[in-house]
Parts: C-alpha cells; sequence; structure tokens
C-alpha cells in the first residue's frame, strides 16, 4: 500500500476515533492503475497477557538469555541504568530490552514499524505522548516482526492495532499504565 | 504491507504463549487430558489459523505452532491436568549444567507472587522435532524450597540439581493436585562454557574503587534508605586488596538504587545485614561494587570489574574464600538464609 492510501486510512482513522461521522473514504491511484482502494477504519485486536517472564537487569546491550515472550518483549530481562521515555525515531528507537524497562516502570509503549504505520496515525501519537499522555505513554519505532503496525503494550499485556485507534489508547493507559512491578 | 483488510473475524482462541489473566482460563487448552484425546499436532494445526480472536490474527509461524503443541507435550510429560495460569520467573542469567541452585518465583493468575503452596519442579527437555516432538524429564518432581528472609514480599523458590545437557530447556510448577501449572524457559549452559568465575574457580585479582581511591567518586554507593543516601560500610577495600591479603571476601555487585525489580529484591540489604550482625573484628573483607560507570544515563558502560568477570547482567554476589577459590554465588536475588549458609562455609 502506498503511503498515500495509508495517510487517506488514518484520516479515516482519526475521524472515527474522534466520534465523528466516518469520514468519506478518499481515493487514490497507484501508479498504472484505476483501482479505488477500500479505505477500512483501524482497529485493534483483543488485548492479549504474553506470560509474564522474570528476570534483572542486562548490562549494557547484552541480550536476555531466553527468548521474550512476544515480540516485543512485555517483561522479563530489561536494561539497566536511566528508562528512557518519551517520543522516539529511527536514529533514537528504544531497543527491545530499553522498552521492557519502561514497562517495567509502569509505562505504555506504543511500537509501530515504520514501514506499516500510516504518517497520520504516527503523527497523532507523537502529538499525544507529548501532550495529553506525556510521562505515560511512549513511542517508539521497533525492528522486528510485531504481527501489526502498531502495538500497544504495558507490562506483561499487549494489544495489536492496525492503526491509532484513539478511544482503545485511552483506554488501554487508562487501564494498565503505572501497573509496572517497579525498578 | 498489514492492513485493515487483513483482519479477520475469528472464535477466540487463546494464542501460542499467551494467556488470559483475567479471565477463566480454557481447561480444554494445554491439558493433558486434551492431549489424550488427541489433539496433537494436527489438531493444533487446524485450530492455530483462528487464533487472535476478533482482531487481528497473527500470522501463524512455525514457531507458533511448535509452541502450542510443546506446551502439550509437556504437560503430558509431567502427567498433570492442570491450566498453565502459574507464571514462573526465574531470575538467574546463568543457569548451569553442574549442580547449583535454581532460583525462581512463582506468581498465580492475578499475578501475586506465591510462598505458601505446595508445588512440585521438573526440568524438561523437549525435543521440538515436529515429526518427533517429546518432551523428556531431567530432573524432577522435586519439592522446592521457599525462601523469603530478606526479600521483603519477594521471595523465591529454590531447587538444586544437575542438568545433564546443555540447551533450552523449560521448568514447570505444578501444585500438589495438578490443578495450577506454570512454564519457564531456561537456556541452561556447559560451565566449561561460562567464563564467569563458578564454585571453584579462581576470583580474578581486580581494582574496585574505595572510599579513599574512588575513582570519579560519583556513583560509588547510590543505596539509600528512606529516600536518603545512605552509603554502604563496604567501601574499605579494593577487591585485588583483600585477595591479596588473603582475607575470605564478599563481593556484592548491584546498584541499589536503581534495583528493585520484580524478583531482584534488596540484595544490599541482605548483605549488608549481615555484615553489621558479625563481631568484630571481622576476618571476611566486605566489598561493593557499583555495576555501572553512570547509572543515571540509558545504557550505561559497564565497570571493568563486569567485563573481567564477564558479567552480562546485575546484581551478583560472589562468597571467595581466603585462597581466592569461589566459594559460592548468587546470581540474581539472594535469601538472607542461603546467603548466611554459604558465608558460614569461608
Amino acid at each position: 500500500m502506498t503511503r498515500l492510501v495509508r495517510a487517506a486510512v488514518g484520516l479515516a482513522i482519526v475521524a472515527a476515533a474522534c466520534g465523528g461521522e466516518p469520514a468519506t473514504p478518499p481515493t487514490a491511484s497507484e501508479p498504472g492503475t484505476t483501482a479505488t482502494p477500500t479505505v477500512v477504519p483501524a482497529t485493534c485486536a483483543e488485548i492479549e497477557h504474553p506470560v509474564e517472564q522474570g528476570g534483572g537487569h542486562l548490562v549494557e546491550d547484552a541480550t536476555p538469555p531466553v527468548p521474550y515472550s512476544s515480540t516485543p518483549g512485555t517483561s522479563g530481562w530489561h536494561a539497566g541504568g536511566a528508562v528512557r521515555q518519551g517520543v522516539f525515531t529511527e536514529a533514537d528507537a528504544l531497543l527491545e530490552s530499553q522498552i521492557v524497562a519502561v514497562l517495567e516502570v509502569g509505562g505504555v509503549v506504543a511500537a509501530y514499524d515504520p514501514d506499516e504505520l500510516d504518517d497520520v496515525s504516527l503523527t497523532e501519537l507523537v502529538r499525544l505522548a507529548e501532550d495529553e499522555y506525556a510521562g505515560d505513554l511512549t513511542v517508539t519505532p521497533f525492528d522486528g516482526d510485531m504481527g501489526a503496525p502498531l502495538v500497544l503494550n504495558a507490562w506483561a499485556t499487549r494489544r495489536p492495532c492496525t492503526g491509532l485507534v484513539a478511544a482503545d489508547l485511552a483506554a488501554f493507559i487508562e487501564e494498565y499504565a503505572g501497573v509496572g512491578p517497579g525498578h | 504491507m498489514t492492513d485493515a483488510t487483513s483482519l479477520r473475524t475469528a472464535p477466540s482462541v487463546p494464542c501460542p504463549n499467551v494467556r488470559a489473566v483475567r479471565s477463566p482460563p480454557d481447561p480444554t487448552v494445554l491439558t493433558r487430558r486434551t492431549l489424550l484425546r488427541g489433539v496433537g499436532l494436527a489438531g493444533v494445526a487446524a485450530f492455530l489459523p483462528n487464533c487472535g480472536g476478533d482482531g487481528v490474527a497473527p500470522s501463524p509461524s512455525p514457531t507458533a505452532l511448535t509452541q502450542q503443541a510443546v506446551e502439550a507435550a509437556i504437560l503430558g510429560a509431567i502427567g498433570s491436568a492442570g491450566v498453565r495460569d502459574y507464571s514462573v520467573l526465574v531470575a538467574m542469567s546463568e543457569v548451569l549444567t553442574d549442580g547449583q541452585r535454581i532460583q525462581f518465583a512463582v506468581t498465580d493468575a492475578d499475578r501475586a507472587l506465591l510462598s505458601d503452596v505446595d508445588i512440585d519442579t521438573w526440568v524438561v527437555r523437549v525435543n521440538q522435532d515436529p515429526a518427533d516432538l517429546r518432551a523428556e524429564i531431567v530432573l524432577g518432581p522435586v519439592q522446592p524450597t521457599f525462601h523469603g528472609e530478606g526479600l521483603d514480599d519477594k521471595g523465591v523458590y529454590v531447587v538444586e540439581g544437575d542438568l545433564p545437557e546443555v540447551g533450552q530447556h523449560e521448568i514447570v510448577v505444578a501444585t500438589r493436585d495438578g490443578a495450577h501449572v506454570g512454564i519457564a524457559t531456561i537456556n541452561v549452559i556447559d560451565a566449561r562454557d561460562s567464563d564467569t568465575p563458578k564454585i571453584d574457580d579462581r576470583m580474578p585479582s581486580v581494582a574496585t574503587p574505595t572510599t579513599a581511591e574512588p575513582g570519579d567518586g560519583r556513583f560509588l554507593c547510590t543505596r539509600e534508605v528512606d529516600g536518603q543516601p545512605a552509603p554502604c560500610g563496604m567501601h574499605e577495600l579494593s577487591l585485588a586488596d583483600a585477595l591479596d591479603a588473603r582475607r575470605p571476601v564478599v563481593l556484592v555487585i548491584s546498584t541499589p538504587k536503581y534495583c528493585a525489580s520484580r524478583v531482584c529484591g534488596p540484595v544490599i540489604e541482605v548483605v549488608e545485614a549481615e555484615r553489621l550482625a558479625r563481631p568484630a573484628p571481622d576476618q571476611v573483607a566486605w566489598i561493593h561494587v557499583e555495576p555501572f560507570v553512570d547509572p543515571t544515563v540509558d545504557l550505561p558502560q559497564a565497570v571493568p570489574l563486569l567485563t573481567e568477570l564477564s558479567l552480562p547482567s546485575e546484581p551478583w554476589i560472589f562468597i571467595v574464600g581466603a585462597d581466592r577459590r569461589v566459594v559460592d554465588r548468587f546470581d540474581g536475588p539472594a535469601p538472607a538464609d542461603l546467603f548466611r549458609e554459604a558465608l558460614g562455609r569461608v
């Protein structure tokens, strides 16, 4: 799907999430085609609870001794030292062990596939992380097969989404922000 | 790209490696009874495509398929018809083939740490060849002992035993009535392949920071009491000096202000309490080393001692005899009673 179409999907997502009438699906054409893509609002799957894992602090960028029980990991071995929270880009994306460290202190991490998540969803996610959910929500690209363009993560908890669904994000933060086991 | 059109509506089926915590678990999943009904690999493969419930359906992968089958095989091996609703939290970075303590915490479906349940423990080796899936018990059943002294409300269960093979194993706990089961993966390594000092190994001589020679001095000790800096009393001697003096050594590597995780526990408090309880003069040299050059930054650089000891994690405690041989070591949490017992051997 082209970025143009992904942006259109995102517009529909945000419009729907804001409670208004669903936006009229915009049209876009792939080069060399005349097809009109069907724009479907983003949705989130059910909340999952990967197996909770134990673990201490990893030294520097050491890899955990066992694989995480989900991708990205939501519990278990995590990075030592200060916990980075906020908004990150591909240039400074959190390592998986750093994501788990954020979850351990009760943060919610929206991990996204930069090649899959639509631009409008990403822009809105960043705004929310810097505004309404500052201190609770961390946004980072993730280089791994998450099975969805966007995954909301809390300690031993995850919710895959096709894009940003503002109401589902709000509910996830309401339920899970601050529930990590400490650091 | 995965787009919205890839969503599938499907019956809600628990995913491999994923369990519902707050919903009553489906007793038909992952039980020996299920296994005996003949839901083997073919059966698992049949329902996996619907995994994921009403939302995004992850693409079934060979790994996911194997995981579901592995769990069924494990439960079959230990003869349990229980439901996997416990979590086993292993906080050791090195599980060795040679006999040693294996420490783990256990939580229930509400994620409450358990301390008073009668459980048996197995270590299971799984042949994950889909054509010959087998789970072999290599240790157990063993009744673990619970040790919570000095660990506040955390505490760990402990089992000991030789593990004959290297590689991925599963540590399995089940209540005596077989109703509740927890499984966690451990990676067993050959003791000869570990560069970290092991029991009977000679402790390397490494100069460590002291109050007299603190290096940059900023993070000599991050211990706090009631939120106020309260450096411990274990910074008077360098490890190298203590070993050269042929004194027994307790070496604790931890960053107390930055380490109070799920089962990590207040390691420094366990050690400091034992130190203060001993009559003076004490022949034992007590040495605390902060593991990071600057723990206030992300992915902090390890201090040279960690590199010398090849430590991939923290916290650690080493108890070293006057002959410089390691008497015991604690990888992760250190229950006070076990630490005291080990200290009695120097």
